[in-house]
């Protein structure tokens, strides 16, 4: 690989989304729970008695293996050097728009099931455009107005999918 | 009627050129917009497809296919940044173009050496055929998990992360598949008590889960639009003459797209930086690259687009998809009950046919439709992330639910979306963990058959000439890396 095109693709990543560190809470975190998972299906695979437990087996002992290496690996990092692991951790305004939007999808997913995909749309759209900083109110109408029209078309008429029913 | 004949006029009907066009023209959509990009359109474009035959699904995804490997240098030329990796090496010369004054004539550059590249990747698939058919003949049961092994090491070995995590990606991804009902007694599995798990982990929901709400969740960090994009200046025509003058970087690009598109696990991505690195290292003015050199832009383009047909070589013979993008196609092609492998040569021979159409079609389109529709696309890079977000969100929540109409799919998909930006902070190859999801209960199922073979001896298979070549071949895939490994470090020793 050319060192320029790496660089090139480097640069465009801004600091606070570079790779969290393996060692970092976050690294060591999700590999102990990888390893836990291949631990909880090794146990529900003992309770399997015919062969179709025989695979599932072989996957969680090997999940198990490389994740519970992955943990310790980052475990080991980190006491070595701690310092890289906790730099760039400060929450910014980054975050906080990477958590609402977690959160709005969420909270759409839940409130579709209730009042119909498109209701819900047309409250949760608008306001996420509002909230990450879109303030020109002509244009969310006119977006949210023409993604309704779009996706009545596209969902309601070609594959019978009930965007504006209440209850799913 | 001939199956090619009949592949043909479903092709080349008004509905195939229809469903062609449109696929293609959402491809470009797709690969323009930074963010989105091949893997996060097709798993989109996936749940329409559903309710079409599965020749007409072909010709859509494989439209969507080679509209996003020919756009995604379209912000890789306008504004730096890439649509998606395998777009990544056009920014270095490409770019340079651009902020010349010739940004369109780079597009032009790209859409020519696109077009070049997807007919030679298609030709490829053709002339590669016949053999295909022999030795998908010859592989059984032994061969086919053996295989499955060597392109999961294949894909780990590529990948820049680690064989701890990848091989923990890709052993995780087969560990979920096994939730729900059994293969071999139809009981379920790991259900935990949750009916909504007994059909197990829906593959729709987890692909658009993985890609889209992950990447919406990391996309969404930056509020603004990706800054403005420089105007589409420049000649169209003058970009088609400067590549067909590049003809030599044009075809040694293909050739390297092709050949690294039969590894599983390499892709578009390697091919491209193979072919920049080459073309500059036998240009007599190296010193040109960098600053918008044609063969910048004519050799790494012409790569990308061969790939597709490389790349579907393993995919359709063995089941083992050589890249993300080819990993969805083959997920399209089992939601629409087509396994491949030998039965593909024979019982679904018009599909196979149809792919094969389509992507030569998909090069007259590149060429045609893509440079014509250059400058629109081009506006597509200066779209808001708060209006993007929003709308791919929405448009994948419902396209979940239209998969399937079971609204417990859609949480799935949250979790898989949890699951993908961990993969992606914390750098695990999604790759990897899609190659297990997919293709683990066609292993498991390869492996139950040859447990019963050998009767529990499994270690008997490494006699057969096809499953001993294969496990040479994971070795040395596995052991290379660190065998460079340690003569880097010998050296360094040397040299201090």
């Amino acid at each position: 690989m050319t060192g320029h095109g790496d660089q090139v693709v480097d640069d465009l990543q801004d600091e606070d989304e570079s790779p969290a560190a393996d060692s970092s809470a976050g690294g060591i975190g999700f590999a102990a729970i990888v390893t836990l998972v291949g631990l909880v299906f090794f146990l529900q695979s003992l309770q399997i008695h015919s062969q179709a437990g025989l695979w599932p087996r072989m996957l969680s002992i090997a999940l198990v293996v490389f994740a519970g290496m992955q943990t310790i690996t980052a475990i080991l990092a980190r006491r070595k050097s701690p310092l890289q692991a906790t730099r760039g951790q400060q929450p910014n305004g980054s975050t906080y728009r990477r958590v609402f939007t977690a959160v709005w999808l969420s909270a759409y997913c839940i409130a579709a099931q209730m009042i119909g995909f498109g209701p819900a749309m047309l409250v949760f759209v608008p306001i996420y455009m509002w909230v990450m900083g879109y303030r020109k109110p002509l244009w969310i109408l006119i977006v949210t107005g023409g993604f309704a029209a779009g996706l009545s078309l596209m969902f309601d008429t070609v594959a019978n999918v009930p965007i504006w029913s209440q209850r799913l | 009627m001939s199956p090619i004949w009949e592949s043909f006029s479903v092709l080349f009907s008004f509905n195939g050129l229809f469903l062609a066009t449109v696929g293609f023209l959402i491809g470009c959509i797709g690969g323009a917009m930074v963010g989105i990009g091949g893997a996060l359109t097709t798993a989109l474009v996936i749940p329409f497809t559903l309710s079409m035959t599965p020749a007409d699904a072909m010709i859509v995804l494989i439209g969507v296919y080679s509209g996003v490997s020919y756009a995604g240098s379209i912000p890789s030329i306008l504004i730096n940044t890439p649509g998606g990796p395998s777009s990544a090496a056009v920014t270095l010369d490409g770019y340079a173009l651009a902020r010349r004054g010739e940004g369109t004539t780079a597009i032009a550059i790209s859409a020519t050496a696109s077009a070049i590249g997807a007919l030679v990747g298609g030709l490829s698939l053709v002339i590669a055929l016949p053999f295909l058919q022999y030795l998908a003949m010859a592989f059984g049961s032994p061969e086919f998990l053996m295989f499955g092994l060597f392109g999961l090491a294949s894909i780990v070995a590529a990948s820049d992360t680690g064989y701890l995590k990848g091989f923990t990606a890709g052993i995780l991804g087969a560990l979920l598949a096994t939730i729900g009902a059994s293969l071999l007694d139809a009981n379920p599995r790991f259900t935990f008590g949750i009916g909504d798990l007994v059909d197990g982990i829906d593959l729709v929901a987890a692909m658009i889960g993985l890609f889209a709400f992950s990447e919406m969740v990391r996309l969404s960090r930056n509020p603004n639009s990706i800054s403005s994009a420089l105007v589409g200046r420049g000649n169209m025509w003058r970009g088609v003459v400067w590549a067909l003058k590049e003809w030599k970087a044009i075809l040694r690009g293909c050739g390297m797209g092709v050949l690294v598109g039969f590894v599983p696990g390499e892709g578009g991505t390697v091919a491209t930086f193979m072919s920049y690195i080459t073309e500059k290292q036998l240009s007599k003015q190296p010193e040109r690259f960098g600053k918008g050199h044609p063969a910048g832009i004519a050799g790494p383009e012409a790569a990308n687009n061969s790939v597709i047909g490389g790349s579907l070589v393993p995919t359709l013979s063995f089941g083992i998809p050589g890249s993300v993008s080819t990993a969805l196609l083959l997920t399209a092609l089992m939601l629409h009950g087509i396994r491949p492998g030998p039965t593909l040569f024979t019982n679904d021979v018009v599909v196979l046919y149809t792919i094969i159409g389509s992507i030569l079609f998909g090069a007259v389109l590149t060429m045609i439709v893509g440079l014509s529709m250059s400058r629109p696309l081009a506006l597509l890079t200066i779209i808001p992330i708060p209006i993007l977000v929003p709308l791919v969100c929405v448009t994948s929540v419902v396209g979940i639910y239209a998969a399937g109409f079971n609204y417990s799919h859609i949480f799935m998909a949250l979790a898989a979306g949890v699951l993908g930006y961990a993969f992606t902070r914390l750098k695990y190859p999604i790759v990897a963990f899609l190659l297990g999801f997919i293709v683990g209960p066609l292993a498991e199922e390869n492996f139950m058959r040859t447990w019963q073979l050998t009767q529990g001896n499994i270690w008997e298979i490494l006699t057969r000439p096809i499953c001993a070549a294969l496990f040479l071949m994971t070795m040395i895939v596995l052991l290379r890396p660190l065998w460079r490994l340690l003569i880097a470090k010998r050296r360094m020793r040397a040299s201090a």
